[in-house]
């Protein structure tokens, strides 16, 4: 994952810049006022990152992107695998969806930006810090006239660049830095998510099949996530264990489907798996667990803003950035190793100390 | 998109959209495998993680629950027809596994056959108020009104054919009558149009064609032209071949839904179809679904291959239309795990 990153940063991004630097984009040449444009843009574009929950982070932003323009046309420019979340997100009036490239060539690329130049963006925001070329390429070849991203050197995109501090610190800090410079206000309260009490018991009677009204449900998310991870039979341990007593609810994504059945083979019918394709769905799930373990992913990230009480799996290395500050109180941050001796000591201990007194 | 926030910060979702199929199983003639293959479509969609319910849909000659292991049913349709269970959802039987649910059909009440209309209407009524991804309805042979108006109930009827030509033709005598059923359902009130409808279908002297019938509502009454040609448009029947033998026989399938298309102008979906195999046979005397009793064998590979051609996906993400024949080796693990979970 970590070579990935730098093949891309170091190798790939400098091709794909020069083969792109030959492209002129379509920004007009006629001159304008950036304070007006600033000031009061027709149209907006918003490029999200595409890593694990980056779209769950940063809706808070593009709450306060729509509270200070609150009459602009708004597009969301998200990767094909987070159409699911972008097509819930209320703030925005439209939402283009990219296939990642490695290079700017291709058929699936020019469609893309096509779609991006039928309209003229005043602003564009551009959330992304990947090593991935592909976000700051589109917002560039979107033709917006004011282009805002984070300062790095690969990627010579924007024309106005937010240089972020150099140490490591929380993702929703530094996304928020990118308006807090051009002065737009925050929201005070953090965007959270919910489904309505009708369509929750719609979705729970649907999906989980043989419930009981005594049954503890716990949320296991193997999907995709950023940085280090367990492996395969680390969250068979992990599912084990906490599949003693309490049904499982397994949630995965396409490229990690096998752990899922890996679990699901293991355990039987004591475990339910769900792909994350749907928000509505994962959300009405989620309501009914009493916690939710995962790493960092989109479900994570998720948890942490609907309140939910969250068993992150983060390496040390990953903490700063992506783990919410201790003030969270639901949150608790581990290692596999911790995580198991919590399971042991709160799940099996609880159900036990129920089965006891009942 | 404003509005799916509430007044405070937090977003709420609305836009749930759970999808649910009724597929009725009919094939005109008895014996063609309809109540077998209604099985094995419920446990094949279980194993691929839907909700089903399967509902025994024959009045009279009720034996669903016979391929479930169970002789005698804790409950059935007549406990509902009857008013001693007030909802179809206190008739739902459990099965070998969470997912497949039953609903029995009874044969004790004489007549049950031929339901009344009040009856019948209440009994389609609660069939849609069910809950679950595919309701499958096992219907019986012949083309009593009862069995077409199940058939209709959704545009997704499944039609079991087998290829000997006694078969093809009942099959086909059922889809003519269908069309006929859903024509006679829609203009009914309409004393004129019915009884040219009737009369149209009643002329047995030249091979008729469904597009004649709608060029004379296009002449004569040409304010239901439009509708006419939506209901007839809109029904897409599906075929499957059972008990294939040879090779030569599956050509038999693209003839009919020729046929169909020519004379009946219903645009007919080919599934698929299963082979003609003595296990099957000894799977009905075990009372167990073929597909759990012998999950390598071809037949029960032919129901994925249905299925996966009907669009369905499997939603645990393990097998797509070209790895279907790789599903043995799971079907085997989830064969495993129904026997352990017997009801």
């Amino acid at each position: 994952m970590m070579f990935a990153g730098w093949l891309r940063q170091k190798l790939i991004n400098p091709i794909a810049c020069r083969l792109s630097s030959a492209q002129q984009p379509s920004v007009p040449d006629t001159a304008f006022s950036v304070t007006q444009t600033l000031k009061a843009p027709k149209s907006i574009l918003i490029v999200s990152d595409s890593r694990a929950g980056a779209l769950f982070l940063a809706a808070s932003q593009f709450w306060a992107i729509r509270n200070c323009y609150p009459n602009a046309h708004i597009c969301l420019l998200a990767r094909n695998d987070r159409e699911f979340i972008a097509r819930e997100i209320p703030f925005v009036n439209q939402v283009i969806i990219y296939h990642d490239f490695l290079l700017p060539f291709g058929t699936q690329m020019r469609e893309t930006v096509k779609q991006l130049q039928t309209q003229p963006f005043d602003l564009a925001f551009c959330f992304s810090s990947e090593p991935n070329f592909c976000p700051a390429y589109l917002c560039f070849k979107s033709g917006a006239r004011i282009r805002i991203g984070f300062q790095r050197e690969d990627l010579p995109f924007f024309n106005v660049r937010i240089v972020p501090r150099t140490e490591e610190y929380y993702e929703e800090q530094r996304l928020s830095l990118l308006l807090h410079t051009l002065g737009i206000p925050q929201v005070k309260e953090r965007v959270s998510w919910s489904v309505s009490k009708e369509s929750a018991q719609k979705i729970q009677q649907r999906f989980l099949v043989g419930r009981k009204t005594s049954e503890t449900f716990v949320a296991l998310d193997v999907s995709s996530s950023n940085g280090e991870r367990p492996s395969a039979k680390q969250f068979l341990e992990i599912a084990q264990a906490t599949a003693k007593n309490v049904r499982l609810l397994v949630f995965f994504n396409f490229p990690e489907r096998k752990i899922a059945h890996h679990i699901r083979e293991h355990l039987g019918q004591q475990v339910l798996i769900f792909e994350t394709d749907d928000l509505p769905k994962i959300v009405a799930l989620l309501e009914t667990c009493h916690h939710l373990i995962a790493c960092n992913s989109d479900l994570f990230h998720l948890g942490v803003s609907m309140g939910l009480s969250v068993k992150g799996i983060f390496s040390a290395a990953d903490i700063p950035k992506w783990a919410p500050s201790q003030s969270s109180k639901n949150v608790e941050i581990f290692d596999v190793e911790q995580l198991k001796t919590w399971i042991h000591q709160h799940l099996n201990h609880a159900d036990h100390t129920a089965k006891t007194a009942s | 998109m404003f509005g799916k926030q509430s007044d405070s910060s937090t977003i709420v979702l609305d836009n749930i959209l759970l999808e649910k199929k009724i597929w009725a199983v009919a094939g005109g003639k008895g014996g063609t495998g309809k109540t077998m293959v209604t099985t094995n479509l419920g446990v094949g969609l279980a194993i691929l993680g839907y909700k089903v319910i399967l509902i025994d849909g024959d009045l009279g000659g009720a034996d669903l629950h016979l391929s479930f292991g169970m002789p005698v049913p804790k409950r059935n349709l007549n406990d509902f027809l009857s008013g001693r269970l007030a909802s179809l959802n206190d008739v739902l039987l459990p099965t070998h596994s969470a997912n497949l649910s039953l609903i029995c059909g009874g044969s004790e009440l004489i007549g049950l056959a031929n339901l009344p209309h009040q009856r019948k209407e209440k009994l389609k009524r609660h069939i849609n108020q069910l809950d679950a991804d595919f309701i499958l309805v096992d219907l019986g042979a012949g083309t009593a009104y009862n069995t077409l108006d199940f058939f209709v109930i959704s545009n997704e009827g499944v039609i079991v054919c087998n290829p000997e030509p006694q078969a093809k033709i009942d099959a086909y005598a059922f889809v003519k009558n269908a069309v006929y059923r859903l024509l006679l359902q829609a203009f009914g009130r309409n004393t004129a149009l019915k009884d040219l409808i009737i009369n149209f279908g009643n002329n047995a002297q030249r091979a008729l064609k469904i597009r004649d019938l709608l060029g004379i509502i296009s002449n004569k009454m040409p304010e239901y032209n439009d509708k006419a040609h939506n209901i007839i448009q809109t029904f897409r029947p599906k075929l499957i071949m059972n008990k294939v033998r040879k090779k030569s026989q599956l050509e038999d399938a693209d003839r009919f839904v020729y046929l169909v298309r020519e004379y009946l102008s219903v645009e007919m979906d080919y599934l698929g179809h299963i082979e003609y195999d003595e296990r099957v046979v000894d799977a009905c005397e075990k009372m167990r679904p073929y597909l759990l009793d012998q999950p390598t064998a071809k037949v029960s590979l032919s129901v994925y291959n249905i299925l996966f051609n009907m669009g369905i996906r499997d939603l645990q993400l393990r097998y797509d239309k070209k790895t279907y024949k790789k599903m043995s080796q799971g079907v085997k693990l989830e064969s495993k795990t129904w026997k352990e979970n017997a009801p």
